[in-house]
């Protein structure tokens, strides 16, 4: 209470901005403590009890060298961030993806574009979309290694791959959900081709590319981080990889948590874009 | 031509195609399989006329290659052992995922109690696991089965989570109020509606669990599909690796159909509305 009063009395003297910061970050803390004061309590107990199960597993276990202890992975970690080495495996692996990634998206979207308006476009180009989507990016990696080389384009190739026909078929099924209606509606008021296109489809598409482009960021991580164990000398996935060679286990989980932490944070990015933009285009 | 050219102008048509889903009609079919004979004459004119190179073999090269490895009885081999793989690890992940998915949908406090890890494990790439799981189980038969088993769990245990949140109220209360008991509503009201939902996730699933095992092939196998494709590149065999990818991509596609197949005619009496 004292504390929601003091920020409260903030939210006069500061400027809008910080203000709006400020009053939401104590609302959501409030609200989270008044409503989901039973749900803290478990994910407290849930942690620690899953904390403890692994150290004493890790205890009986007496093998530190396979199975190390939460203890031991977690003072790794903080070693790993400390001396900068994670922070550089990370940077690299998400530069990776982040230009597999984009580019992807953007072949993705057009090829989507295409699909989904021109029937004729659709039938000659469906059988290969639909063939290659199943064949796994990384079936591909050994053709690009014998094109390419080991280095920076044959993994930012295979992310491109990864991305483009995910975010094809998500694009083609949203310009395909689009009501009929609306169509309508948009030529009964004069609207040219162009104008429906870039009006109407364009922005109804929208929350299905956010999707397509979430499962593809996923989809991507597994391509990276195979890539990476397999011809590479920095990222994330040699990072794993280093810790396997020698026999060095809480690397290994490190690498491990920086993965799925790095996951989680840009899944998150990715709901909120599509709580934000996919809610005003949401096709009804 | 002339009977494409006069199907395109009809505004009808053109309309029928932004509603429709997937509606092939004959022109459609035919369309397609023009563009895919049109493609294979292509590749197959520059491979043989423009790009002579080792590095990108013709279709005959790659038809020949597949012959003579299946010849060889190395293709079978690969195929069935990778087949075993997916098919095994798919089906223990997919009962895992949907038996722990009812539960924690069903009961809350199991739900809250696990959540946090099955948000953080969803998110860690299959083939991370491959590191620790070489160093625990070996390189044999029980680290791919692990990572497949990985690659399928969490993604249909989120599904059928989501489908027994979908069960609408309204129904259950229904359920109630005409006495069922709770593991009635369990079995009459909840799975049913959950069953849609957790065929979509073993379908996505069936698709993660052909790129992990890939994956896990070329990183630790000395047999399989995977392994096939990596081990050609050694010997310049990108015959061998293209005809390995059209095997793929066939296998993927006939998997995808199959589902397509059970979700619209086996399970239509379930599908939701």
């Amino acid at each position: 209470m004292y504390c929601g009063a003091t920020v409260h009395a903030n939210n006069r003297l500061l400027t809008t901005v910080s203000v709006a910061g400020s009053s939401r970050w104590a609302r959501i803390g409030r609200a989270l403590w008044d409503d989901h004061l039973n749900t803290i309590l478990i994910y407290g107990v849930s942690l620690v009890a899953v904390l403890g199960c692994w150290q004493l597993a890790a205890d009986r276990f007496h093998l530190f060298v396979l199975f190390p202890p939460p203890s031991t992975t977690f003072a790794r970690l903080a070693g790993l961030i400390l001396d900068g080495r994670l922070e550089v495996a990370a940077a690299v692996s998400l530069l990776r993806i982040l230009a597999g990634f984009i580019a992807g998206s953007v072949i993705g979207i057009l090829l989507g574009l295409l699909l989904g308006t021109s029937r004729t476009a659709r039938a000659l180009l469906e059988p290969y979309v639909h063939f290659l989507r199943f064949v796994p990016p990384l079936a591909w990696f050994a053709p690009v290694l014998l094109w390419v080389g080991t280095g920076e384009l044959a993994k930012v190739l295979l992310i491109v791959y990864t991305t483009v026909f995910v975010v094809a078929l998500n694009t083609m099924a949203g310009v395909i959900a689009i009501p009929r209606n609306k169509i309508r509606m948009a030529r009964t008021f004069g609207g040219g081709p162009l104008q429906i296109f870039f009006l109407v489809m364009l922005p109804a598409s929208v929350p299905y590319i956010f999707t397509g482009m979430r499962i593809a960021m996923g989809n991507s991580f597994m391509t990276v981080v195979a890539a990476e164990m397999l011809a590479a000398n920095e990222g994330l996935g040699y990072l794993v990889n280093s810790g396997v060679l020698f026999l060095d286990t809480s690397t290994v989980f490190s690498g491990v948590i920086a993965l799925g932490t790095l996951g989680f944070v840009i899944d998150r990015i990715f709901q909120s874009l599509i709580a934000r933009f996919g809610g005003r285009f949401a096709p009804r | 031509m002339k009977g494409a050219s006069a199907a395109l102008p009809g505004g009808a048509l053109g309309g029928r195609s932004l509603r429709g889903r997937f509606t092939d009609g004959p022109r459609d079919i035919a369309l397609a399989l023009l563009s895919i004979a049109g493609m294979l004459v292509i590749w197959q004119l520059t491979s043989t006329l423009v790009f002579r190179s080792i590095l990108f073999p013709s279709v005959t090269q790659t038809a020949a290659a597949l012959g003579t490895t299946a010849r060889a009885g190395i293709l079978p081999r690969d195929i069935s052992v990778t087949l075993f793989r997916v098919l095994a690890g798919f089906a223990l992940g997919s009962l895992g995922g949907a038996v722990v998915g009812l539960l924690m949908g069903s009961v809350s406090i199991v739900r809250r109690f696990f959540e946090p890890y099955l948000n953080f494990f969803r998110f860690v790439t299959p083939i991370a696991w491959i590191a620790p799981a070489t160093i625990w189980f070996g390189i044999g038969e029980t680290t791919k089965l692990f990572l497949v088993v990985y690659a399928t769990i969490f993604i249909v245990l989120v599904n059928t989570m989501a489908g027994v949140a979908h069960v609408h109220r309204d129904r259950i209360r229904m359920a109630q109020a005409f006495g069922a008991r709770p593991w009635q509503v369990f079995r009459y009201v909840t799975l049913p509606t959950s069953v849609p939902f957790i065929v979509t996730g073993m379908r996505i699933g069936m698709g993660n669990s052909f790129m992990t095992v890939i994956g896990a092939e070329m990183l630790a196998g000395n047999n399989g599909l995977g392994y096939l494709i990596y081990s050609s590149r050694i010997f310049f065999r990108s015959d061998v690796m293209f005809g390995t990818i059209v095997i793929l991509g066939v296998f993927g596609l006939t998997a995808d159909r199959l589902f397509d197949l059970a979700q619209h005619r086996v399970l239509r009496r379930y599908r939701a509305r």
